[in-house]
């Protein structure tokens, strides 16, 4: 196991340079740099020359580069052109309420989708069981940032439940004020996870072992949460870990509606000013949680199901 | 009734003195608009001391440091925490005094004195010194920083005496006395300056109402009564929140559930919504007017028959109602009509289909010709006043082919001249045209702001109306300037757009002046 985890650590240097190395000549390639974006029509070519000149953007991007992996290797990933302040500390900041957001929208998702999955798979074919599933494909189609503002709109105007805005503080606070966040980003991923759920529920209900099982006389609810459910819940994880990234552009639309200052709203208002060293940090951190959350995933199903060994799995 | 009152804190002694100060006199000139129009209740009973003002914005802000500032959120947050030798109007058509109490300029216009008010202190108790001033403004007129430009005859700012600074100029400047009411003439602590270092940006020390208490970059901006204010009973408010909400409709729903008391940026088609929901708007005219910019590189543009002919071919009024909600007006003038200068009688360019196409006919391109239009993408109002731009064209041959670019890409695309029309917008950030016209209709130092038009005489007159000190004959300079505008275009000029801002029944006396500043001295909250 630990030597699997050592072999997966290897791996994502590679691929963080990867990213670090597509990032940095994306951001690039745009059309429109800081110096534009900062001073609009006032840009007179002596005025970039000065700000070009002042973050090295005036170098050939090759040099460019090398400066921006030379810090990298000391730990300074840039000063930010518009803040004028290490990044660093400004994107890390940032980190914590977007990987709490993630974690509970996740969970929500599964909140949503377990249950009605469950429903569906032992009604199948029945009323219940289709009015799920047109639920399900309706909710796929709504977007977002209009889910997220409809949300506000009854649960935090006209009925005064949850808060409009803000991230509360201190565990319960957190959970609360994240909780319309979270359902927005979740009911965004829900309908997904419900659909895989119920097929591979359907397919397990059908297996010889649950036939034995029930004629064995195991109490239904046993039947169901330890031979049905257990074995059904892998690859609605798969699912959730193959649609991490989705997850995540949700997450940054939410961000947006209800004012959550989290790396994803950073990295957009980044994106349209230019500012390059946290666009950079940004792209490079959620490659990172992207990464940690399917070698997680991987660890679980270890966890989850015995027959899974990492060790020996080829890597 | 908000107007009253909050005239009432920048009469103080004042002695309008000079030639300077008639800038202001001349305005009667000026048309009505321009001053902020209001649906507020009048701000009954007297003012309540204490609360918290919560204000959500559309955007972060970056730094407190002037030299460096670029965008509207910081500046706007500066003119809370600094103050200027002075200061624009409450009506915006006159510069009035702020921590300067009176002021002169030398009949050849090379030197200008001003009287500091006595007794003025920081938000840290210490006391406002002329070497804090002159420190303040040696920085704001370096022609290295952004703003330099603002101040480029000036050569230096001395302290004559502990109570009275001079600006020593190259040539008469009379844009001078609005330039010093911007944010970017702000003054703040020379030694907190020192103390801080390159770190300035994030500490600022300044006289104005408020003061800095924290700054999360991209969550809030808390700011705490100044309790040295010079200004006596002022500030109300015990703390000013600026919270991030960059969506709309986010902001809107902030507002109405009660989690913001000032909104800022409403789109004008949510205005007719809050309004009806008890809420205030204010709506800000006078600093920014729309634009299609022109190329004149690319022909026939070079034809100025061709340019008017798409000038009146465009339905201001239709746009100003159906795009802008009622909230815009037509543009009379190239200058938002806010102004100093501003002057609508000078045969603006209006709708007129006819005229468009006798004009056309006298062009190079009698039948038409396709007109590449560049938009942000995005900026719906901008597309859509296109939409009715490009039907009216049509009736005469002209066919639009609009292309949509994000902000900046498009912005490049403009700054390196590789576009042909472009519809965007000119804010102000002095009253005074000559920051405009400086760089819109003199070919140096940016091409005309890269409409290649060049018009020795409208050039010759706009360096000629910088220098002239006498508001009369200056007057008179910028109305002929208009009037040959008008037979030229290299801009077509759209509507005047508002700044919208929306506020809770609880909010009394907030009235924004037309260069952003909040005045957020002046509210309070109550009933």
């Amino acid at each position: 196991m630990a030597r699997y985890i050592g072999r997966r650590l290897i791996q994502l240097i590679p691929i963080l340079f990867g990213v670090s190395l597509i990032t940095f000549l994306l951001v690039r390639l745009i059309p429109g740099d800081p110096a534009i974006s900062m001073l609009g029509s006032r840009a007179t070519p002596d005025l970039v020359a000065r700000i070009h000149r002042q973050f090295g953007l005036n170098l050939p991007i090759w040099e460019q580069y090398l400066h921006y992996m030379n810090g990298v290797f000391h730990a300074n990933f840039g000063i930010s052109i518009f803040y004028e302040q290490a990044v660093w500390p400004l994107v890390v900041s940032r980190v914590p309420l977007t990987l709490e957001l993630l974690a509970y929208s996740a969970v929500m998702a599964l909140a949503i989708a377990i249950p009605l999955a469950s429903l569906a798979a032992v009604r199948r074919g029945g009323v219940v069981d289709h009015g799920i599933r047109l639920s399900a494909t309706t909710a796929l189609g709504i977007p977002s940032f209009w889910l997220g503002i409809l949300l506000i709109l009854l649960l935090g105007v006209r009925v005064r439940i949850f808060p409009v805005a803000g991230e509360g503080s201190g565990v319960i606070g957190r959970i609360y004020y994240l909780t319309l966040p979270a359902l927005t980003a979740g009911l965004a991923i829900a309908p997904i996870l419900l659909r895989t759920l119920r097929s591979s529920l359907i397919e397990v209900l059908r297996a010889e072992y649950v036939s034995t099982a029930r004629a064995v006389g195991l109490p239904r609810r046993t039947v169901f949460r330890s031979y049905i459910l257990r074995n059904s819940i892998m690859p609605c994880l798969t699912v959730l870990n193959v649609n991490i990234g989705w997850l995540i552009g949700t997450v940054i639309v939410v961000e947006d509606i209800f004012a959550l200052p989290g790396l994803g709203s950073l990295l957009v208002s980044s994106i349209s000013t230019r500012d390059y060293s946290i666009i950079q940090l940004a792209t490079l951190l959620f490659a990172l949680l992207v990464i940690a959350t399917n070698l997680g995933t991987d660890i679980l199903y270890g966890v989850i199901d015995p027959r899974i060994s990492l060790a020996r799995r080829p890597a | 009734m908000i107007q009253s009152q909050h005239s009432r804190c920048r009469r103080a002694p004042v002695i309008l003195a000079s030639l300077f100060v008639v800038v202001a006199m001349v305005l009667a000139a000026c048309s009505s608009s321009g001053s902020p129009s209001t649906s507020s209740a009048p701000a009954a009973g007297t003012p309540v001391h204490g609360g918290t003002l919560v204000f959500a914005r559309h955007a972060d802000i970056f730094t407190f440091d002037p030299y460096n500032t670029q965008d509207d959120e910081s500046i706007f947050t500066e003119m809370q925490i600094y103050d200027r030798l002075v200061a624009l109007s409450p009506d915006g058509k006159s510069v009035v005094p702020e921590l300067a109490t009176s002021w002169s300029a030398a009949p050849n216009g090379l030197t200008a004195d001003f009287h500091l008010r006595p007794g003025v202190k920081f938000s840290d108790g210490t006391p406002l010194t002329v070497s804090d001033v002159v420190f303040s403004l040696t920085r704001a007129i370096n022609q290295q920083g952004s703003w330099g430009f603002l101040f480029s005859p000036v050569k230096r700012v001395v302290a004559l005496n502990s109570s009275t600074v001079q600006f020593q100029m190259s040539t008469a400047f009379a844009p001078l006395l609005a330039a010093l009411a911007t944010f970017a003439a702000s003054i703040y602590s020379e030694s907190n300056f020192k103390k801080w270092g390159s770190k300035e940006g994030n500490h600022p020390l300044g006289t104005g109402p408020f003061a800095l208490q924290s700054w999360a970059p991209g969550t809030s901006v808390v700011l705490v009564r100044n309790k040295y204010y010079w200004q006596p009973g002022k500030p109300y408010l015990n703390k000013v929140e600026f919270t991030n909400v960059s969506n709309d409709n986010s902001r809107v729903l902030q507002l109405e559930s009660g989690t913001a008391d000032i909104i800022d940026n409403t789109a004008p088609n949510q205005i007719a919504q809050v309004k009806a929901r008890g809420d205030q708007t204010e709506s800000v005219l006078g600093s920014a007017v729309g634009w299609v910019t022109l190329n004149e590189h690319i022909p026939p543009l070079n034809q100025a028959n061709v340019r008017l002919a798409l000038a009146y071919a465009l339905d201001r009024a239709t746009i100003a109602k159906t795009v802008y909600f009622g909230l815009a007006e037509p543009a009379l003038s190239v200058i938002p009509n806010g102004t100093f200068y501003y002057n609508p009688n000078t045969d603006p360019i209006t709708f007129n289909m006819a005229k468009a196409k006798a004009l056309l006919a006298k062009s190079t391109v009698p039948h038409g010709f396709t007109l590449n239009v560049m938009i942000a993408s995005g900026d719906t109002a901008s597309l859509d006043q296109t939409e009715i731009w490009a039907a009216d064209l049509a009736k005469i041959g002209i066919k639009l082919n609009v292309t949509s670019l994000e902000q900046t890409t498009a912005q490049q695309r403009y700054n390196t001249a590789q576009y042909t029309a472009w519809v965007s917008e000119w804010t102000n950030d002095t009253p005074d045209p000559d920051e405009m016209m400086g760089v819109g209709l003199v070919y140096l130092p940016q091409d005309a702001l890269h409409t290649y038009f060049n018009d020795p005489q409208i050039a010759a007159l706009v360096t000629q109306a910088r220098q002239e000190l006498n508001t009369t004959q200056r007057a008179a300079l910028y109305t002929q300037i208009q009037t040959l505008y008008n037979t030229q275009d290299p801009y077509i000029y759209t509507v005047d757009i508002p700044r919208l801002y929306a506020s809770a029944p609880t909010v009394h006396g907030f009235m924004p002046n037309s260069q952003g500043d909040y005045e957020l001295q002046n509210v309070w909250i109550g009933g």
